[in-house]
């Protein structure tokens, strides 16, 4: 299967709004121009739709994001679920952290992955298992 | 037959409600036997969206490659996986061009990526 970037929610939101994010949208705009030139898919799981949404006015400029950008949501499986509990129970985590496990586990959908997030500590201690993850801090 | 009451009226079960249902069976040591039993009855709807590509309506299309090429797919993939195996590769190449517009379209917008973010971005994400 083929590479992928993962964007997590800052990701998502440093895109969405890239006129106002400053150096988050600099760093966002630099790992999906790499993503790009290796040919990877990027992907947003869909729980990181629920830390996402804002209200009417900013929801559009994430709606606009995942509308033919070539950016597309990746759906909760059962699967990617129940390797998500797996991952939170390995590193002792509580479900207050799953939008990051379900994050993991959808990166381990793939053969390799890279997760574009703003919270790369939490990332990296679910991100152990074999295919390695590799993180991104945005 | 409380667990399955409770599973037959509710139609998305929480943590909590999974586990009341799993929990009885475990300690019963009945778990192996009846646990897909109990996960049968979770609404699969909640999965909704999950074969969305599988069901949507199919459109034929008539296209033209390299023989050489053909040969190479049909060997790759077999008679009967070459739909599956164009519609992957249309996919792929769609978005890659949708991304490659939206990139262009940032950097229009703010610049292109400071060198600082692209070492950043490279360093983070070695090649294979």
């Amino acid at each position: 299967m083929a590479e992928a970037l993962i964007l997590d929610s800052e990701a998502v939101n440093a895109l969405a709004r890239s006129s106002q994010r400053g150096v988050l949208e600099d760093r966002a705009l630099a790992i999906l121009s790499l993503a790009h030139d290796r040919r990877a898919l990027v992907r947003v799981p869909a729980p990181v739709l629920a830390e996402v949404r804002k209200g009417p006015r900013f929801d559009a400029a994430v709606n606009h994001l995942l509308n033919d950008r070539g950016i597309t949501v990746l759906e909760l499986t059962r699967k990617i679920a129940q390797q998500a509990g797996a991952l939170l129970t390995e590193a002792r985590m509580s479900s207050v952290n799953a939008v990051d496990a379900f994050v993991v586990a959808s990166a381990l959908e793939f053969a390799a992955a890279l997760v574009a997030t703003g919270d790369p500590k939490d990332i990296r201690r679910l991100a152990t298992r074999p295919p390695s993850v590799s993180v991104f801090s945005i | 037959m409380k667990q399955a009451a409770i599973a037959e009226s509710q139609p998305f079960l929480d943590g909590r409600v999974c586990r009341s249902l799993w929990r009885p069976l475990q300690n019963a040591g009945t778990l192996d036997r009846r646990y897909p039993r109990v996960l049968s009855r979770l609404p699969t709807y909640s999965y909704r969206g999950m074969n969305q590509i599988m069901t949507a309506p199919a459109a034929k299309l008539s296209i033209s490659l390299p023989a050489s090429l053909a040969k190479a797919v049909r060997k790759r993939v077999g008679g009967r996986g070459l739909s599956g195996f164009f519609a992957q590769a249309a996919a792929h190449e769609l978005e890659r061009q949708q991304l490659g517009a939206f990139i262009t379209e940032l950097t229009q917008l703010n610049g292109p990526p400071s060198k600082a973010a692209v070492a950043a971005a490279r360093r983070a994400w070695p090649k294979r």
